[in-house]
């Protein structure tokens, strides 16, 4: 699209254009939605109607309340939304001639399972999988990665404004598929009673600043229950393929670079970012994000309907709290009292993998001591305590530092102009509407911080 | 000391098995019209050993050029699930078997789980050959099924994956220390149980797992434990490796591969593994005593600190009297004497792949006459 043809849709210039493609500005459109329930005094002053219509266009410059927000981090990376939708009979009937008249790149049918699958074009981590079945019903799966839909990569953490932006382009993509477009609250989790969409998994990031290595090699010696650890040079990861909750803790860059989405240059000016991610499904999931108004019951269970940058937040530091051997913590709660040979050989241990910084992870060593000298359970166990209360008591960091308000605030971001600057979004790209900011934004109050900028992503 | 020696020392079995995991041939062979036309139809009038079949189409739209680009790929089991598998694509230019994946465990044995003794890979590529024949569009097609040299280049099949895996008995996966190989990357997934080295293209996978229960094919069906050494050699990997292996016959021998430069080409790398091997010294196993001194003497030879470091570092910890610390010094000195080391690298020898065994037969393709396959495997 070229510039002055965006200056025109632009709705700064013209605020009809909102949405032109799906919703006509003759129709008069109102939609059932059902506002979260209300966790903040706001909230409760500004009542909102059952049925709401779609919203006026977001006006970058001006002061809005919903700006307020906008500051803040929605810290996630690849997610999980299962669905059940009534498909349009044009695609039931024949995808690949939809898939030829809509937006879509392409579209993989697999014949035996009957499941269509389907990527869009312009819209990296958007992938979509439907199972087409006799009644009108289909059960579907969004793989949505919300900084990939509005960035090209992943390397970014959108703050709740992009996280709205970025719901907002996979809707609009999804939305063709859809019987009747009003229905759209089917795609997003939370956005209306009726809605039959649920977050299946989350993966929740940080990133931090990691310049000696320190950060990592200490996660190296991490431990967590009788999870498996595996380690490479650069990351690791706490947890099976197949747990509920799995820690990945690697340096960005040097993923980003295998997969070729980063050049050598580009690799080395941010190899020091770590990211801390946690991947959450299930159980595991529901646990960390239990809140009142996060759940919701889909079909008789309990599943994560909305969620606020609070929450995600919440989520990310109370998992990272349980790996022992990581942060500092209170000497006097965590040092054994017994003083035996396994205590002493705890700590020496502990002392090595220290001295190490990385290269000898503390898991792997006693595994591999105790395969060799037949130590009991009992013995293992003691030599795993004295050495993790050592490594704790080694850290001068302490989880609540760590993961403070302000590390979180600035965690430094990974911009990538020669992959960000092949994304422009026009308005029309974005579908919008109040359920998506109602439903998906911080609980708390913050200081005004006006969106004076226009994201790159947007066609200025 | 004679590096034979020594592993035997080490492996009272002495005696690694090999087997062929999984052989993947690039292909461009036609299929028949009747099957392209109707699958289910062709398969059931010809009483094809089909045990599944299912299929995918994809397509991309480019919109520059208005058009849309359609395939259909196929993928049919022949045999049992696993056994035999083909790739089957339809595109605007016809039906073409592109992939054809052999799984010779499953086509010779009953499980994955056997160790079957692979003697010849002209035994199982006939079997092979004689199950996807019937698929083909013209029958003089069948010569191209498996590498060889032929000289119409257009049909001309070729070796694309090589999957193949050895199982050293005795020689456990705790006791490989500082794996790592020159061509591959990282260590991944280093979890005691499985560690996976890979090269940066994914050309080249060396995966050693523990394996606790290996069935033996013998009459008792018995079960061995020791560590498996999976390599998956893949493209321009296994292209480059083959020439280096058979310098100005690559062509030749790549067209004609034979069990024995399998093993060869399994060796070559093995023979580049860095790494130290530590087993258990025959008085530690089931002996619970000495440990910090155990600890200690396996710590000094698994790590860049010296014993004696260790030992000073160690007691300074301990505090212990002077009486105890002589006892202690006295005890690590002797676990320390107990335990040896050799480089990996060396427990993969020409010898133990068993290539120069007689019974392996270095059979070579293009010599054999394509006779219809009449021995055991007919009632498949």
């Amino acid at each position: 699209m070229n510039k002055s043809k965006s200056k025109h849709k632009h709705p700064f210039t013209n605020p009809q254009a909102l949405n032109k493609k799906h919703f006509p500005e003759s129709e008069a459109i109102t939609l059932p939605c059902q506002p979260e329930p209300p966790s903040s005094p706001e909230q409760h002053s500004d009542p909102v109607s059952p049925h709401i219509t779609a919203k006026t266009p977001r006006l970058w410059t001006t002061q809005t309340a919903n700006d307020q927000i906008s500051s803040r981090h929605m810290p996630l990376d690849k997610t999980v939304i299962r669905t059940v939708i009534e498909v349009n009979q044009d695609f039931a009937k024949s995808p690949q001639a939809f898939g030829e008249q809509n937006e879509i790149w392409q579209v993989h049918v697999n014949t035996k399972e009957n499941i269509v699958t389907m990527y869009f074009r312009n819209c990296r981590g958007l992938k979509t999988s439907i199972r087409l079945g006799n009644g009108k019903l289909c059960q579907t799966e969004i793989r949505f990665t919300p900084s990939s839909c509005i960035y090209g990569h992943n390397g970014r953490v959108l703050t709740v404004s992009e996280f709205h932006d970025a719901v907002g382009v996979a809707i609009n993509r999804l939305l063709p598929l859809l019987r009747d477009p009003h229905e759209w609250y089917h795609l997003l989790p939370g956005s209306s009673s009726e809605s039959r969409a649920y977050w299946d998994a989350i993966e929740i990031i940080q990133h931090i600043e990691d310049h000696d290595g320190n950060i990592l090699a200490s996660f190296k010696n991490a431990s967590w229950r009788n999870a498996i650890t595996r380690v490479w040079p650069t990351g690791v990861k706490i947890g099976g393929r197949n747990s509920e909750r799995q820690f990945c803790i690697y340096e960005k860059a040097q993923e980003m670079y295998a997969k070729r989405n980063l050049t050598e240059s580009e690799c080395n000016e941010l190899r020091n970012i770590l990211r801390l991610e946690v991947r959450l499904k299930g159980k595991a999931l529901i646990e960390a994000l239990d809140d009142q108004s996060s759940i919701g019951i889909i079909d008789g269970n309990r599943r994560i309907v909305r969620f606020s940058p609070e929450l995600l937040i919440r989520a990310h530091r109370a998992c990272f709290n349980l790996p022992r051997g990581v942060f500092f913590e209170n000497p006097l709660g965590t040092q054994s009292l017994k003083c035996g040979m396994a205590e002493h050989m705890g700590l020496y241990l502990a002392q090595i993998c220290i001295q190490s910084n990385g290269a000898s992870n503390f898991v792997g060593l006693l595994n591999s001591l105790c395969h060799y000298a037949k130590v009991t359970a009992n013995m293992k166990s003691r030599i795993k305590r004295s050495a993790l209360d050592c490594l704790t008591r080694h850290h001068n960091i302490a989880s609540a530092e760590f993961f403070a308000k302000l590390a979180c605030q600035k965690q430094p971001q990974m911009l990538i102009p020669s992959i960000e600057d092949k994304v422009r979004r026009s308005e029309d790209d974005i579908f919008r509407n109040d359920a998506i900011e109602l439903n998906y934004r911080s609980t708390q109050e913050t200081k005004f911080i006006p969106h004076a900028t226009i994201p790159s992503y947007m066609i200025q | 000391m004679n590096k034979n020696a020594n592993l035997k020392s080490m492996n009272p079995h002495n005696a690694p098995l090999h087997r062929i995991r999984e052989l993947w041939i690039k292909a461009n062979l036609k299929v028949h019209p009747i099957f392209q036309e109707n699958p289910s139809d062709f398969i059931r009038n010809n009483r094809l050993k089909v045990v599944h079949h299912s299929s995918q189409s994809r397509y991309s739209y480019d919109q520059s050029i208005s058009s849309t680009n359609e395939e259909i790929t196929q993928s049919i089991h022949l045999v049992k699930h696993g056994a035999i598998q083909l790739f089957i694509h339809t595109s605007e230019n016809g039906c073409f078997i592109k992939q054809i994946k052999i799984n010779p465990s499953l086509l010779t044995g009953n499980s994955k789980r056997f160790w079957l003794p692979v003697t010849s890979l002209r035994h199982i590529v006939e079997i092979a050959e004689k199950y996807i024949s019937p698929l083909l569009a013209d029958s003089r097609d069948s010569e191209a099924i498996l590498p060889r040299e032929l000289p119409d280049k257009i049909l001309q099949s070729e070796w694309s994956v090589i999957d193949f895996e050895v199982l050293i008995p005795g020689v456990l996966l705790p006791h490989l220390h500082h794996l790592s190989h020159p061509a591959t990357v990282a260590i991944q997934g280093a979890t005691g149980k499985r560690v996976e080295l890979v090269s940066e293209n994914k050309e080249l996978i060396i995966r050693f797992k523990n394996e606790q229960n290996a069935m033996m094919p013998d009459k008792d069906q018995s079960l061995i434990a020791g560590t498996r050494i999976r390599v998956i050699l893949k493209g321009n990997m296994l292209h480059r490796h083959i020439d280096e292996l058979f310098g100005d016959s690559k062509n030749h021998r790549f067209q004609n591969l034979t069990l024995r430069d399998i093993l060869r080409l399994h060796h070559s790398i093995m023979n580049g593994m860095k790494g130290i091997y530590i087993p258990c010294p025959a008085k530690w196993i089931n002996c619970a005593d000495q440990l910090e001194a155990k600890i200690l003497a396996i710590l000094s030879h698994i790590t860049d600190v010296t014993l004696e470091q260790h030992l000073t570092d160690y007691l300074a910890i301990k505090t212990p009297s002077r009486s105890t610390r002589k006892r202690f010094v006295k005890e690590v000195k002797i676990s320390n004497s107990q335990l040896s080391s050799i480089p990996v690298a060396n427990l993969f020898t020409l010898e133990s792949y068993g290539i120069h065994k007689a019974d392996l037969i270095d059979e070579v393709i293009e010599n054999s006459p394509l006779t219809p396959f009449t021995g055991q495997h007919d009632n498949l």
